[in-house]
């Protein structure tokens, strides 16, 4: 019997999950993007290895967490000392971790969180797939039946702006919404304030870019401009466990504790809060 | 960014690089002393700066603050200049130079920028850099 759970991901600080030296992008040290949509995106292999890491420092101690890890995460093939006999492949699977909300700063409060038709839809898809409760469903269901573009949860200030998204310059363009306080509520962003713009909007909002500089003497030797995921970003992911247990064992695990993601983990970035949005047992047979 | 302007970019930058003439502080190229005491000609090592740091500044600040921060008579005007040849406006008389052309076109004009920026920039890799 296999579950399948989805996951999401609050960025506590800056992430950069880098897509390598070999993007020659305008900037030197771009994040992962998703091939389709280009938004951006946790890549799968990326999202386990900060978490196979993050179980094997907390499991340090305890003898059973400690077996739990290749079980989880398969034999790490770098480790002679564990048991040869075991099955290398870990029994959960983890899948790409996706954007659904990124903040955008307002002249009138500090910022809003954006998100578009687009991550709604992706979202949605993967919480089909986990298998969510009828009655979930169906709040789901109308959600996905309405218009959402346009949309938000909150009334906006007389002559706020949204940097970046041309669209709401002039803010009658945005509309009040119920359906978008049931999601809001659905997630537990009570206090968040959401806006739903369009996919175009979404895809040409540009992320932040920060100089970087190796000081040698006082002398610049090195500069250089990476690009981050704003801390406030809320990211989506799906596991599929092979073995019940494993499962409560990862989400207890996880359960009020930042997990680090990405690079630059000795300047803050990276630092995630991780939790479990729905699950449905047995879905998948 | 579009991979394949990006791509077409590439071989019209390498060419403008090649026959861009101009020499010394405020130009592409600068004359150094060689081995055998004759001169060589390597790009400037500020232009690469100012190639790296463009992109960063649109991406910050906008489209057009950004090419008026390059646009001055100073040494970093060469960089709009290579930009407006290598997207092929350089020939319109309505468009002489690159603010010119953001101003009147900012919504295209971002994307073909950004494009010979990384082409400018990997065109650049192929010639040898001066040391400051």
């Amino acid at each position: 019997m296999s579950s399948k759970n989805v996951y999401f991901i609050k960025a506590v600080t800056n992430l950069h999950v880098g897509s390598g030296d070999v993007t020659y992008g305008v900037v030197d040290n771009m994040v992962q993007r998703d091939c389709v949509t280009n938004y951006p995106i946790i890549n799968s292999s990326s999202l386990k290895g900060a978490l196979r890491a993050f179980f094997e420092c907390n499991a340090k101690d305890n003898e059973s967490d400690k077996n739990n890890v290749p079980k989880i995460f398969g034999k790490d093939s770098n480790s002679p000392s564990q048991d040869n006999t075991q099955n290398g492949k870990g029994k959960m699977a983890f899948f790409d971790a996706k954007i659904l909300f990124r903040p955008v700063r307002s002249n009138k409060r500090p910022y809003a969180l954006v998100t578009c038709p687009q991550a709604l839809s992706d979202f949605f898809e993967y919480l089909e797939i986990s298998g969510i409760k009828e009655d979930e469903k169906e709040g789901l269901k109308q959600l996905k039946e309405k218009k959402l573009e346009n949309k938000c949860n909150f009334e906006p200030k007389e002559n706020e702006k949204f940097e970046e998204i041309s669209k709401y310059e002039d803010i009658t363009n945005l509309f009040k919404s119920e359906e978008i306080t049931n999601l809001c509520n659905y997630l537990n962003l009570n206090d968040e304030k959401i806006i739903i713009c369009s996919n175009e909007e979404f895809s040409n909002l540009n992320l932040p870019v920060i100089a970087r500089n190796q000081l040698e003497n006082g002398e610049s030797k090195n500069l250089w401009y990476e690009e981050v995921v704003p801390r406030k970003s809320i990211f989506y992911f799906m596991t599929n466990c092979e073995e019940d247990g494993l499962s409560n064992t990862f989400n207890e695990a996880i359960k009020e504790k930042l997990v680090q993601i990405g690079g630059n983990a000795t300047i803050g970035y990276g630092f995630c809060d991780i939790g479990i949005i729905k699950s449905k047992e047995g879905n998948n047979e | 960014m579009s991979k394949k302007q990006v791509e077409s970019y590439i071989p019209e930058a390498l060419n403008i690089i090649k026959k861009c003439n101009k020499v010394g502080d405020k130009g592409l190229w600068v004359e150094i002393k060689g081995d055998n005491d004759n001169t060589l000609k390597v790009i400037r090592k500020e232009v690469n700066g100012y190639l790296a740091s463009y992109g960063p500044a649109i991406i910050q600040s906008g489209l057009i603050p950004a090419v008026v921060f390059y646009q001055g008579k100073d040494e970093k005007k060469i960089v709009n200049d290579l930009i407006l040849e290598v997207i092929g406006k350089k020939e319109d008389e309505y468009n002489k130079d690159l603010l010119e052309y953001a101003c009147n076109n900012e919504k295209e004009a971002k994307e073909e920028i950004m494009d010979a920026i990384i082409a400018l920039k990997l065109a650049l890799r192929t010639f040898k850099i001066g040391e400051k």
